[in-house]
């Protein structure tokens, strides 16, 4: 039965856990809400799991490596899985409210980019590319915690600035607390990242020596340098400032990790469909056009 | 069967009649249980006396047997020397259903001071206890009171009456102080002046974990005398922007008439002290600290008596608007647990009714069968289901009336009729 499951299928169960997060976060006290919550948001990952292991099974490659589509799809896994674990540990905490839009829209963006196989990942460099795209894909996902945890901060803050309550359904740590993870979440995701995106120039490099060939002016990877020497600079920036100013750092982590996030997702969309019209590794430029497109509006019909 | 409730509570009488007829301590109570216990021996009791309400609930299981509204305010009027005079206005009776309507909107506290306060549902049941502990509770006062600690959960899941803090200390510590540091063991609390609003302030602090408190005032002999009470250090009020750059948490209840803190003295603090986070809780009327502090910069989070009130206030608001889904909650509990009652106490004149008659039947068929020994099994287990019918045909009607009757009450002259006329005993 798990072998005729698609995206929409755990997508509508993240779709209705998020709706039930809003019941909860409208004061709909009701003591079903929260293991509902938790019921659909585990089913919904068993489906994800399901999924991906289908495709890994189909594509013969780890799902990190075979397509970007499979790519955004494990990124939402990770990031539902954080929801679940979170949830276990403090089930008032609103945090399904922050993640799921998150969740939803990777899930929704791996519509419209390629699933087909990368044909540049030869198995000599397989470990690599592995190592790369697991690098970069959790460092991704601390970028999206920090951008979680920097709106909970400035909610947190405007709260309490205002002198306000919030509503009984609505839990959100300390400020002290909030600062303290964003930092750990920073800390953590901006060498995964810096590795992650060294050993893709490696693996570049080791390419060009080969029968294919890449550009380093492709501008994926220029654009994904740009975002992450921003990102980079934030951390210098946090790191140096002695008498640190939380609220700032949650609005500069804020507009990184946003930034960050939108290049990530938005990036692979604008190549699949063609808008940014140009050779990259990141984009399979050797599938014709047209056996890509008929592949998007297959999966969006389905 | 019969329910009754006395009390005088803080809607009906003042703090000065209260505290005459409340039971101070468990010995004086366990005393005045031992009184009632000799008085009438019959009634099952169950007393609650805190400090806003003393009741006294009794239950029999014969309606004429138990203690009357004058006889149990005869007890407390000897009991605690009071004359009858002095509080029998504000001591008012419920009987039946609004009895027990009563205790479960005690339990639930839609009768408390504090709307949905939780202390209520744990003196109910340590009262409960101690009647159980002096032998006076029996199968009414338990039943009652066991359903009335569930009806308060019930009450309490099923609504928000219990929830969002609505004292000026709780507000200030857990809704906000909570919001702004993740604990509190390693803060420093500074206190200045001597209010009493600083002491209540204080407890929730402690309940978090607060250890280091230093207490400035202008009086450095009553700084002393606050701080030996609360565990904390006395600081002159020359060290004041000292103190303060070294604390986290800040809470002012002087009686200045003028702010002691303006926005110049706090620069000053925050350059001793760096960029670190403030919580200030200014507790005076008038305000101690300028409220431009607030504005100085994003750590500072500053909030004043009417900031505090203002949470409460909406809180309280938040619960009001939950009573009549408690109250709901409550009559529908209230009339489950009055048919149970009344079941009860029609229950035994039924079976008895039923075994009386159907013995009789199964002695009129033995006879029968003696003298028609020709019958074979077949005809013999015919006529005995035809007399079986008609047996139940006949008992049918007038249980039927019964069953009625007690749903609208214990039907005490039903009962009685049935008792002497078939002469069944309890």
């Amino acid at each position: 039965m798990l072998s005729n499951v698609t995206v929409f299928c755990f997508m509508a169960s993240y779709l209705v856990a998020f709706g039930l997060e809003l019941a909860r976060f409208l004061r709909k006290k009701n003591k079903f809400i929260r293991p509902l919550i938790f019921l659909f948001s585990f089913a919904g990952l068993v489906a994800q799991t399901a999924y991906i292991f289908n495709r890994a099974q189909e594509t013969q490659l780890p799902p990190l490596l075979s397509s970007s589509h499979d790519w955004l799809i494990v990124f939402s896994w990770l990031l539902v899985s954080i929801f679940l674990f979170i949830n276990l540990i403090d089930e008032q905490l609103s945090i399904g409210l922050f993640l799921f839009p998150l969740v939803l829209v990777l899930v929704i963006s791996s519509y419209f980019v390629d699933s087909v196989t990368n044909p540049l990942v030869e198995p000599a460099i397989r470990s690599w590319a592995l190592l790369h795209a697991s690098l970069l894909v959790l460092g991704g996902v601390g970028i999206a915690l920090c951008f979680v945890i920097s709106a909970m901060y400035l909610i947190q803050h405007r709260r309490l600035k205002q002198k306000q309550n919030f509503s009984e359904g609505f839990h959100l740590p300390s400020l002290a607390k909030l600062s303290r993870l964003n930092r750990g979440a920073l800390m953590i995701s901006a060498p995964l990242l810096t590795i992650g995106m060294g050993i893709g120039i490696g693996l570049g490099v080791y390419v060009r020596k080969g029968a294919q060939s890449i550009s380093f002016y492709d501008p994926v990877i220029i654009i994904y340098e740009i975002v992450w020497a921003v990102m980079m600079i934030s951390v210098i920036f946090i790191l140096r400032t002695k008498q640190l100013n939380q609220k700032h750092i949650a609005q500069l982590t804020i507009w990184t990790g946003g930034l960050l996030l939108l290049t990530f997702i938005g990036i692979q969309i604008l190549t699949n469909v063609r808008v940014l019209n140009f050779d990259s590794w990141h984009s399979h430029y050797s599938v014709p056009l047209q056996e890509i497109q008929g592949e998007s509006a297959e999966r969006i019909n389905s | 069967m019969n329910l009754q409730v006395v009390y005088c509570n803080h809607q009906t009488a003042g703090l000065d009649i209260r505290e005459k007829l409340a039971f101070s301590s468990k010995e004086q109570l366990d005393s005045a249980y031992s009184v009632l216990k000799k008085s009438y021996p019959e009634t099952e009791m169950v007393v609650i006396s805190t400090c806003n309400r003393v009741e006294l609930y009794t239950a029999t299981q014969e309606s004429e047997s138990g203690p009357s509204h004058q006889d149990l305010a005869k007890f407390f009027s000897e009991f605690h020397q009071v004359p009858v005079s002095d509080f029998f206005e504000d001591f008012l009776e419920r009987t039946g259903p609004d009895a027990v309507r009563h205790l479960f909107q005690v339990a639930s506290s839609l009768d408390s001071m504090v709307l949905g306060e939780p202390q209520i549902v744990n003196q109910v049941k340590e009262a409960y206890q101690r009647a159980t502990d002096n032998s006076l509770c029996g199968p009414l006062t338990h039943a009652l009171f066991q359903q009335a600690i569930r009806v308060s959960a019930r009450v309490r899941t099923e609504t928000q009456l219990s929830e969002g803090r609505v004292s000026i200390a709780s507000v200030a510590v857990g809704t906000f102080g909570k919001g702004i540091f993740e604990r509190f063991d390693n803060k420093t609390v500074l206190i200045i002046g001597a209010g009493e609003m600083a002491e209540e302030t204080l407890i929730y602090l402690k309940d978090e974990g607060v250890d280091q408190i230093v207490v400035v005032n202008r009086s450095l002999e009553n700084a002393q005398k606050l701080a030996t009470k609360i565990g904390g250090e006395a600081r002159p009020y020359q060290d004041l922007e000292d103190c303060m750059a070294k604390a986290d948490v800040i809470v002012s209840t002087t009686g200045s008439n003028q702010p002691i803190v303006d926005v110049p003295c706090f620069q000053r603090v925050l350059e001793k002290s760096g960029n670190k986070t403030f919580f200030i809780l200014d507790l005076g009327a008038p305000r101690d600290i300028d409220s431009a502090v607030g504005e100085i910069n994003d750590n500072i989070f500053l909030y004043d008596i009417d900031d505090l009130e203002a949470t409460c206030e909406k809180n309280r608001h938040a619960r009001q608007k939950e009573v009549e889904k408690a109250l709901a909650i409550i009559d529908e509990e209230t009339d489950r647990f009055m048919h149970g009652i009344y079941h009860r106490a029609t229950g035994p004149i039924i079976k008895q009714l039923r075994e009386q008659w159907h013995e009789v039947r199964e002695q009129e068929v033995e006879k029968l069968f003696g003298r028609l020994s020709h019958l074979d099994e077949k005809d013999q287990e015919l006529i005995e289901r035809s007399i079986e019918q008609i047996v139940n045909k006949l008992l049918h009607p007038p249980l039927e009336v019964l069953r009625q009757e007690a749903r609208e009450g214990t039907p005490h002259g039903l009962l009685d009729a049935l008792k002497q006329l078939f002469h069944i005993r309890d």
